[in-house]
C-alpha cells in the first residue's frame, strides 16, 4: 500500500459566485496538511461552496485554489483526481449496483482506457471495504443497506480512490447518533494514516471533538480559524450562529463544549 | 389580489378577447367582414350567416372550452406533481385519450360530442390514474415527464397503428389527431361545454385544497386535509378536463405548460388566482394559435393548431430547461430496485437467442426444420430450405443488429442522462430521422430507395446536434427535456408534412412504426457499417459509463471530463440509435426497455448490462420480425407495431412499480 504523502491543498483570496451574487468574498483557508480541517458556519454562509470549490467543482471568479502549489483550475483532471478525493452530501446511488461495484468506481483515476482492473486496484478496492467495515457487505446491494452502511459504502469508495486529500460534505447528515460518530472515528483512523481531511459539519461540537483546525465561516467570510480550543467561545457561537450559549470544557475530551441557550429556556428556568 | 396579479388576468382575457374575434374575422369561407358583423348582430338566414354562426363561431367557442379545459387541467396537474411541467400532453394523457377515440371510431360509429368524450375520458383516466398514484408516492419531477412523455409516444404510436389498419374508417380523424379547432355545429361543442363548466367549477372549489396539496403528501395530512380524496378529486377533475379538450380538438400539447408558467409568473397567492390567470391565457394561446396556422399556410390547407402550438412550446420549454438549474426532483431512491446480477438467468437469455434466431429461420410460409435450416446456412442444404432462407435470412439478419443497436444506444443514453426512462426516442433520434425519411417519402417520392435511410441518418444526427447544442452537455435534467422539446418540434413537422401529402401518408405511417418488412443484406451492411464503427466505441467506454452514472459532482472528482465524456457518448448513443432507425424505421420501445431489462439480469455494471442489453434487443425485435410475419401470414404485421403491443404494458409495470421511487 502506497503510503500518502503530503499534499497541500489552499486557497487564495477566493472569491466564488452563483450569477450576481458572491457566496464567497476573498477567503484565504489553508487545510494543514496532516490535520482535519472542519468548516463550521450557519445555513447559507458558503462552507459548502468552499469545500466544492478546493474539489474544482466550482470555478472561482477571483483567486484561486493552490493545489501542491500549482493553480488547482490549470491542473489536469486526472492529476487532481489523483490526489484529491471528494464525497458530495448524500449522493443518489445507481440502481442494481452491489457495495463492491461502487467502491471499483473509485479506482477510475488510475485505470487505463479499455484495461481490465489490475491487482493494485483490487487490493486497494479490498482495503476501503475493510478500513471502512463494509467488507462483509460486498456483494449486497447499496439499496438494500441502511443508511449509515450505505454513508460508509460511499466514503469507501472515496477511500479506493487513494488520495493523501479527502473532501467530505456533511458526511454525518441523516445519520444517527452512533452512526455519526462512527464515521468520524474513521475519518480519525484515516487521518492518523497521514491524510488531509477537509469536512463541511453541521455540529460544532463534533466539530470541535474531531477537527485539528477550525474554520467558522460568516457570509462568505472567514470568522475566525484555528485550534478549536483557541477560537471557540460564547462570542463566535454569537458571532457565526447568531445564538446565545455556554462553551463549557467537553467532560470526555476537553475540547470546547457549546450549549445553546435558546430563547424561553432562561423563563423556565427563572419561574421554576 | 395583487395588481400583477390582475394586469396578467387581464391581459389574457384581452388577448382571448382579440384572437376570438380575428379567429372569426378570418375563418373559413369567403365572408366580408362587414357580413361577419351583421351576422353576429342580426343571426339572418343567409349562408354567409349560417357559416359564421355555425362554423366559425363554434369554432372559437371550441378553442375557448378547451383552452380553459386544458389550462385547468394543467394548474390541477402542476399541483398535485408539483412540477411545472406537468400538463395533460406531457403526462402522456392527450395521448391515451386519442388512442381511445381513434380504436373507437375504427371499429364502431363514434359520433362527436359527448360520446367522444365519454371515451376519450376512458383513455385518460387509466393514464391519469397511473399517474396519480405516482405522484402521491412523491415520485415528482423530470422522470415522471420523462415515464409521461414515453408514454405518449408509445400510444401515439398505438394510435397510428390503429389508422394505418383502419384508413378509411379513421380518415375523418386525421384533422382532428393532429389537433384542430374545426367544429362542424352547435351540437359537440354544447356537450363539452356543459361538461366542462361543472368541472371547473369544482376545480374552483379544489383551488384552497390545492394550496395544501402541494407541501407534499405527509404534510397536508398532518394540516388536516384527506389528502387521498384531494388527490382522487384532482385526478377525476383533470381527467374530465383533459377528455373535454381531447374530444372537441384532438391531442394539444404545450397550452397547459405555457399557461401554468404565466400564472406563476405573475406570482399568485394560491392556486385560486392561479387558475384565474391560466383559464384566459389558456383560451389566449390556442385562439391565436388557430390564427396563426391559418396565417401562415392559407384556410385551403390550414395549418392545425395542434402543430402551431408544437411548434411555439418546444423552444418556450429549451428556454424553461436552459434556465434550470441543479437537478430538478432527483431525490434519494429508497426502494430496492430489482436490478441485480443474475448469473443463470443471464446465461439463459444468452443462449435463447441462437435457439431464437433457428425457430425463427424454421417458421413461415413453409416451414423447415431445424436441421434444414442449420444445413443451408452452410449452404448445404435443400433447394427449398434455400429459397426460404433467402427472403427470412437478411430480414432477420436486420431485427437483430437493428436490436441490439438500438439497445446499445439506450444504455448509453440511459446513463449518459441518468434517468431510466431516456432513449432514442427522447434524445431528438427518432423525431429528426422521421423529418429526414418523411422528407424523401412524402416530398420526394421518386428519389432512390438508398437515399431513405441516409436521410433520415442526417436527419437524426441534425436533431441530436441541436440538442447538444442547446442543451451544452451540462445537467442530465435539461438534456432531457431539450431532448423532448426537439422530439416535439420534429413530430410536429411529420405531422404538418403528412397534412400535406395525404395520398402517400400510408407509406410514410409505416415507416413512423417501423418495419422490417423486406429488408435485404444491402439494407443489413449498410446497418453493419456504423455499427463496427460504434460499438466497439461504446465498449471501450463501459468505465465511464459506470462513473457518469454516479452523479457529476463524483464523476468529476474521480477524474473524468463529465460534459465532454457525456456529449461524446451521447453522440456515439444516439448515432447508433440513428442508424437503426435509418434502415427500421422508428421503432419504439427497444432502445428504452432492452436496457431496463438487461438491467434486472445483468446489475448495474456496464460491463455486463451493455451486452446483456444487446443480446436481449436482438431478441425483441427479432421475435417482433418473425411473429410479424408468421402471425397473420401473408398479411404483414409492422414489427414496430408488435414491440409496442410488448413493451406499453411493460412500460406500464414499469411506471407502477417506480410509484414510489
Amino acid at each position: 500500500m502506497a503510503e500518502p504523502h503530503g499534499v497541500s491543498i489552499e486557497a487564495r483570496q477566493l472569491r466564488v459566485g452563483y450569477g450576481e451574487r458572491d457566496v464567497l468574498n476573498g477567503v484565504d483557508v489553508p487545510l494543514p496538511e496532516g490535520q482535519i480541517t472542519a468548516i463550521v458556519g450557519a445555513n447559507a454562509c458558503g462552507k459548502s461552496t468552499l469545500l466544492r470549490t478546493f474539489a474544482r467543482l466550482l470555478k472561482p471568479t477571483a483567486g484561486s485554489v493552490l493545489l501542491d502549489g500549482a493553480e488547482i483550475a490549470h491542473t489536469p483532471t486526472r492529476d487532481v483526481a489523483k490526489r484529491l478525493g471528494f464525497l458530495p452530501q448524500s449522493p443518489v446511488p445507481p440502481e442494481g449496483l452491489t457495495v463492491e461495484d461502487l467502491v471499483h468506481r473509485g479506482r477510475f483515476p488510475h485505470q487505463k482506457l479499455g484495461r481490465r482492473s489490475s491487482a493494485e486496484d483490487k487490493a486497494r478496492v479490498d482495503w476501503a471495504l475493510n478500513a471502512t467495515g463494509v467488507h462483509d457487505l460486498k456483494d449486497r446491494p447499496l439499496d438494500r443497506l441502511s443508511g449509515g452502511q450505505r454513508q460508509r459504502a460511499w466514503i469507501a469508495m472515496a477511500l479506493a480512490q487513494d488520495t493523501p486529500i479527502l473532501l467530505l460534505d456533511e458526511p454525518t447528515t441523516y445519520l444517527d447518533l452512533a452512526h455519526q460518530l462512527e464515521v468520524l472515528d474513521l475519518l480519525v483512523d484515516l487521518n492518523e494514516q497521514g491524510r488531509t481531511i477537509g469536512i463541511v459539519l453541521h455540529d460544532l461540537n463534533h466539530a470541535c471533538r474531531y477537527a485539528h483546525h477550525l474554520v467558522a465561516l460568516k457570509r462568505g467570510e472567514v470568522y475566525a480559524a484555528g485550534a478549536p480550543d483557541e477560537i471557540v467561545d460564547e462570542v463566535l457561537v454569537k458571532q457565526v450562529f447568531g445564538l446565545d450559549s455556554r462553551v463549557i470544557p467537553d467532560p470526555v475530551t476537553g475540547t470546547p463544549m457549546c450549549v445553546p441557550i435558546g430563547r424561553t429556556v432562561t423563563r423556565s428556568a427563572t419561574a421554576s | 389580489m395583487s395588481a400583477r396579479v390582475v394586469a396578467f388576468a387581464a391581459a389574457g382575457v384581452a388577448l382571448a378577447m382579440l384572437a376570438g374575434l380575428l379567429d372569426i374575422a378570418q375563418g373559413q369561407g369567403d365572408v366580408p367582414l362587414g357580413d361577419v358583423w351583421s351576422a353576429l348582430f342580426n343571426r339572418g338566414e343567409s349562408l354567409n350567416d349560417a357559416l359564421v354562426l355555425d362554423i366559425r363561431l363554434p369554432r372559437a367557442a371550441a378553442g375557448i372550452v378547451a383552452g380553459f379545459a386544458l389550462a385547468g387541467a394543467a394548474i390541477i396537474l402542476q399541483a398535485i406533481t408539483r412540477n411545472p411541467l406537468a400538463e395533460p400532453a406531457t403526462l402522456g394523457l392527450t395521448a391515451g385519450g386519442a388512442l381511445a377515440v381513434t380504436l373507437v371510431a375504427a371499429y364502431a360509429t363514434l359520433a362527436p360530442g359527448a360520446p367522444t368524450i365519454a371515451v376519450a375520458f376512458v383513455g385518460v383516466a387509466v393514464g391519469t390514474a397511473l399517474i396519480g398514484t405516482m405522484a402521491a408516492a412523491g415520485g415528482g419531477g423530470v422522470r415522471l415527464i420523462l415515464a409521461g412523455m414515453a408514454v405518449g409516444l408509445a400510444l401515439a404510436a398505438g394510435t397510428a397503428a390503429v389508422r394505418l389498419t383502419k384508413e378509411t374508417e379513421t380518415s375523418g380523424l386525421f384533422l382532428w389527431g393532429a389537433g384542430s379547432l374545426l367544429q362542424n355545429g352547435w351540437g359537440p361543442l354544447t356537450a363539452g361545454a356543459l361538461i366542462a363548466a361543472p368541472a371547473l367549477l369544482a376545480t374552483l372549489l379544489l383551488t384552497r385544497s390545492l394550496d395544501v396539496a402541494v407541501l407534499g403528501e405527509h404534510t397536508a395530512r398532518a394540516l388536516g386535509q384527506r389528502a387521498g380524496l384531494v388527490q382522487l378529486a384532482s385526478v377525476t377533475l383533470a381527467a374530465v378536463l383533459t377528455a373535454v379538450a381531447v374530444g372537441l380538438v384532438g391531442p394539444i400539447a404545450f397550452v397547459g405548460i405555457l399557461a401554468g408558467g404565466l400564472a406563476r409568473a405573475a406570482r399568485p397567492k394560491g392556486h385560486l388566482q392561479a387558475l384565474l390567470v391560466a383559464l384566459p391565457w389558456g383560451a389566449a394561446i390556442l385562439l391565436a394559435a388557430d390564427v396563426a396556422g391559418r396565417v401562415i399556410t392559407g384556410l385551403d390547407t390550414e395549418t392545425p393548431a395542434g402543430v402551431v402550438c408544437a411548434l411555439i412550446g418546444a423552444p418556450v420549454l429549451v428556454i424553461v430547461a436552459k434556465r434550470l438549474r441543479g437537478e430538478v426532483g432527483q431525490q434519494l431512491d429508497t426502494r430496492a430496485s430489482g436490478a441485480r446480477w443474475r448469473p443463470r438467468a443471464a446465461l439463459l437469455a444468452a443462449l435463447l437467442l441462437p435457439v431464437a434466431i433457428i425457430a425463427s429461420l424454421c417458421l413461415g410460409e413453409i416451414d423447415i426444420g431445424p436441421g434444414e435450416v442449420v444445413k443451408s446456412i452452410f449452404g448445404s442444404g435443400s433447394p427449398l430450405g434455400e429459397i426460404a432462407l433467402e427472403s427470412r435470412a437478411p430480414r432477420l439478419a436486420v431485427a437483430l443488429l437493428g436490436g441490439a443497436c438500438l439497445a446499445a444506444s439506450g444504455t448509453v443514453l440511459q446513463a449518459a442522462v441518468r434517468n431510466p426512462f431516456a432513449g432514442p426516442e427522447l434524445a431528438g433520434v427518432v423525431g429528426g430521422a422521421s423529418v429526414g425519411a418523411f422528407l424523401v417519402l412524402l416530398v420526394y417520392p421518386d428519389a432512390p430507395t438508398l437515399v431513405l435511410p441516409f436521410a433520415s441518418f442526417a436527419g437524426a444526427l441534425l436533431a441530436m446536434a441541436a440538442v447538444l447544442a442547446l442543451a451544452g452537455g451540462t445537467s442530465p435534467t435539461r438534456l432531457a427535456l431539450i431532448g423532448l422539446a426537439v422530439t416535439a418540434a420534429c413530430s410536429a413537422v411529420t405531422m404538418l408534412m403528412l397534412l400535406n401529402a395525404q395520398p402517400a401518408a400510408a407509406t410514410a405511417i409505416t415507416w413512423l412504426i417501423g418495419s422490417t418488412y423486406a429488408t435485404s443484406w444491402a439494407d443489413f451492411r449498410m446497418l453493419l457499417v456504423p455499427a463496427v464503427i460504434l460499438l466497439p466505441l461504446v465498449f471501450l467506454a463501459v468505465r465511464r459509463l459506470d462513473v457518469l452514472m454516479l452523479d457529476d459532482d463524483l464523476s468529476r472528482s474521480l477524474g473524468l471530463h463529465t460534459s465532454r465524456t457525456r456529449a461524446l457518448l451521447l453522440a456515439a448513443g444516439a448515432a447508433l440509435g440513428a442508424a437503426a432507425v435509418a434502415v427500421c424505421g422508428a421503432i419504439a420501445f427497444v432502445g428504452l426497455l432492452a436496457p431496463h431489462a438487461a438491467r434486472l439480469l445483468a446489475g448495474g455494471n456496464h460491463r455486463r448490462s451493455l451486452p446483456m442489453a444487446m443480446v436481449l434487443g436482438a431478441l425483441l425485435l427479432g421475435l417482433a420480425d418473425t411473429v410479424g410475419r408468421t402471425v397473420l401470414a401473408p398479411t404483414e404485421i409492422p414489427s414496430g407495431l408488435i414491440v409496442s403491443l410488448i413493451g406499453a404494458p411493460y412500460l406500464a409495470v414499469l411506471l407502477w412499480r417506480s410509484r414510489t421511487a
